[in-house]
């Protein structure tokens, strides 16, 4: 998995994530009844880390049809069953016209688009990360400020004269306390202030922070990512100050008095420091903890919150599974079609020739979900033939590039429709022409070796009357008497300009040749669909 | 996180001055009559003020000597130093460093008496002399 493909799904999994736990915020602010806050926060947590390891985890997991071609990014129509042909249907009219130059402006704007993206996420995180030096420089200096008034173990409390609101964070692996001396003056507020801030070194939200501002450098495009973070945050303070108001020793209205004291005095406060939680809150946020606090609520039990998690990571994992069939778009451009049609051009024997038909099929079997699927399973079938295939080839002296037509005939499928069968696709008659048994009781199409022998013998028996493998590929399709009386109506026989000014062939055989061209391009890149 | 414009400082916060202001008049003490003197005003915890006279300890406006199991503190800054450093602060800071400012809005002030005002001119008379 590329790392651009991770950070796709990865924010894709945020926005949702993001969502969902949005809902369950709004479901909690109901009162009466709600989930421990604290569960609430752990939550928050588990899932931030799903959504970073949740892409790594799911394309360890096998893929299963059920969930292909759930999320795509570009949904061009594909090129249906290749095979459709051999079925005796029409192909499916394409609904995208693909007009000229289209390909290129849109792979062009789509590379703009990537590397816009990129250079934005390394920006924002190099933002984030100066950010977060700039205020552990400012922590530092506060320390230096400020005097040491407990140390306990790893737990240093703080008290400065300059500081506003108090906070904790989780520096140089000691949790520190930072008291403003102006809180002082009332017993009450210095001592709920203090528990506050322990209860967040308790509860390891110091610890947790780092890691939430992590993803927030990552994800700082991700609008979603910021609403997470920020009901994180929320949660955060809710559970200290639920494990305050439900112990018996402390006195709610003094906490309340204390969360209106705090959020008094930050007013006009700078923007909070990176990797550090402190108590004040916006005011409408300030009025539901207050509520919470006041009024006494019936949590609900672990039990009960259970189901809750289950359905969290059951969604999030079916939705980062899904996310696994998210295609990226592979459009190849007319540039780099002219490029790999030069470069299979230089090892083919059938002159291979690129234009906007080829470049059409050759995006709509690499560029789109389907033509990818078909590709892919045209490819593993094609081994177990290969030997087979080569050799005859070989006998016959031909371009090995023929081995490209059965994955545009059948797919490589040794099966039957109504009119054609075989993995080459041979009509019965076409077939009994070429020597093969075909009755009600035997038919020798479904015998691989016999029928591509008897595909050999007919492409020979092209070469020799076309003398030029465009034209044989196209006879192969249309039928020996249909290219000729196409021949001779137009009075040229170039195969390409056949294709496009004839009458006389179907729109069937005018596709025959581009697709031809495409699949043989594949053949010698199947790197193209990996 | 809130922080203040860097000020002086060696002025004192306010639960500071109002614990210095208790100490002043007593010179040497302990926590414990800090207390006590303060009890009628406030209402501070042991705790809180121990706290309090300890930071100001490491301020160095405070000292303080160990005599068996309690601490003796006696002040380091003396109170009319402090007076200075708040007038300097206030001149400094609210009255564009200009004094003669400060005095026009304390005579203007109308809260003061005659008589404290004979004495301001009394001072200032005693001040040109020397």
């Amino acid at each position: 998995m590329s790392l651009f493909q991770y950070f796709a799904q990865a924010n894709l999994l945020i926005v949702f994530a993001a969502s969902l736990l949005a809902i369950i915020d709004v479901i909690t602010t109901r009162p009466n009844k709600h989930f421990r806050f604290l569960t609430i926060s752990k939550l928050y947590r588990v899932v931030a880390l799903c959504v970073c390891l949740m892409p790594f985890i799911v394309s360890l997991v096998p893929q299963s049809p059920i969930f292909a071609k759930t999320v795509q990014v570009w949904s061009g129509q594909g090129p249906d069953d290749f095979s459709k042909n051999a079925l005796g249907k029409p192909y499916v009219k394409l609904q995208i016209p693909i007009l000229k130059n289209e390909l290129k402006t849109d792979f062009d704007n789509l590379q703009v688009l990537k590397l816009f993206l990129i250079s934005l996420s390394i920006f924002g995180f190099g933002f984030m990360l100066l950010k977060f030096f700039r205020d552990r420089k400012l922590i530092k200096k506060i320390i230096g400020s400020s005097y040491l008034i407990k140390k306990h173990n790893r737990v240093e409390i703080y008290l400065n004269d300059n500081l506003k609101i108090p906070f904790s964070t989780y520096y140089g692996r000691t949790a520190l306390l930072f008291i403003p001396s102006s809180l002082l003056s009332s017993p009450s507020n210095y001592k709920m202030s203090m528990l506050h801030e322990l209860a967040h070194h308790r509860h390891g939200d110091t610890i947790w922070l780092y890691f939430f501002e992590l993803l927030r450098g990552i994800f700082f495009i991700n609008p979603f990512v910021h609403l997470l973070i920020a009901n994180a945050y929320k949660y955060q303070e809710l559970a200290c100050d639920e494990s305050i108001v439900g112990h018996r020793w402390y006195s709610t209205s003094d906490y309340c008095h204390t969360l209106l004291n705090v959020a008094q005095l930050s007013i006009g406060v700078q923007n909070k420091l990176v990797g550090t939680a402190c108590m004040s809150t916006s005011s409408s946020f300030l009025k539901r903890r207050i509520n919470m606090t006041l009024l006494n609520e019936t949590n609900l039990s672990l039990k009960k919150t259970l189901p809750l998690f289950f359905i969290v990571f059951s969604l999030i994992g079916s939705i980062s599974y899904a996310a696994q069939n998210v295609r990226f778009d592979k459009r190849i451009s007319m540039e780099m079609g002219q490029n790999l049609a030069s470069r299979t051009q230089a090892s083919s024997g059938i002159p291979i020739v690129m234009n906007q038909d080829v470049l059409k099929w050759l995006n709509l079997a690499v560029g789109t979900p389907r033509g990818r699927h078909y590709v892919r399973a045209s490819l593993k079938r094609k081994i177990k033939y290969e030997k087979m295939i080569k050799d005859q080839i070989e006998k016959f002296n031909f371009p090995m590039e023929l081995m490209a037509v059965p994955m545009l005939e059948s797919g490589y499928q040794n099966f039957d429709n109504m009119t054609a069968a075989g993995i080459w696709s041979f009509t019965p008659g076409t077939a009994r022409a070429f020597g093969l048994r075909v009755d009600d009781e035997v038919d020798e199409r479904f015998d691989p070796k016999k029928l591509t022998g008897a595909a050999m013998r007919y492409y020979l028996k092209l070469q020799k009357e076309f003398e030029d493998w465009h034209l044989s590929l196209l006879a192969y399709n249309s039928g020996e008497s249909r290219l000729r009386r196409a021949i001779i109506k137009l009075g040229s026989s170039d195969a390409f300009e056949l294709i496009t000014k004839s009458k006389v062939l179907k729109k069937e055989n005018k596709n025959y040749l581009p697709k031809a061209m495409a699949f043989m391009i594949i053949y010698h890149h199947p790197e193209l669909i990996k | 996180m809130a922080r203040r414009k860097k000020e002086d400082s060696k002025l004192l916060t306010e639960t500071e001055l109002i614990i210095m202001n208790a100490i002043w008049p007593m010179g040497e003490c302990t926590v414990h009559e800090v207390v006590d003197t303060l009890d009628q005003t406030h209402s501070f915890a042991y705790n809180t003020v121990s706290t309090i006279m300890r930071v100001l300890e490491k301020k160095s406006v405070l000292q303080s000597r160990k005599e068996g199991r309690s601490h003796f503190y006696s002040p380091l800054l003396k109170k009319l130093d402090y007076e200075s450093i708040g007038i300097d602060h206030l001149v400094l800071n609210v009255f564009d460093k200009t004094p003669s400012t400060l005095v026009k809005r304390l005579i203007d002030n109308k809260n003061l008496s005659e008589t404290e005002l004979k004495e301001i001119q009394h001072l200032l008379n005693q001040r040109l002399e020397q």
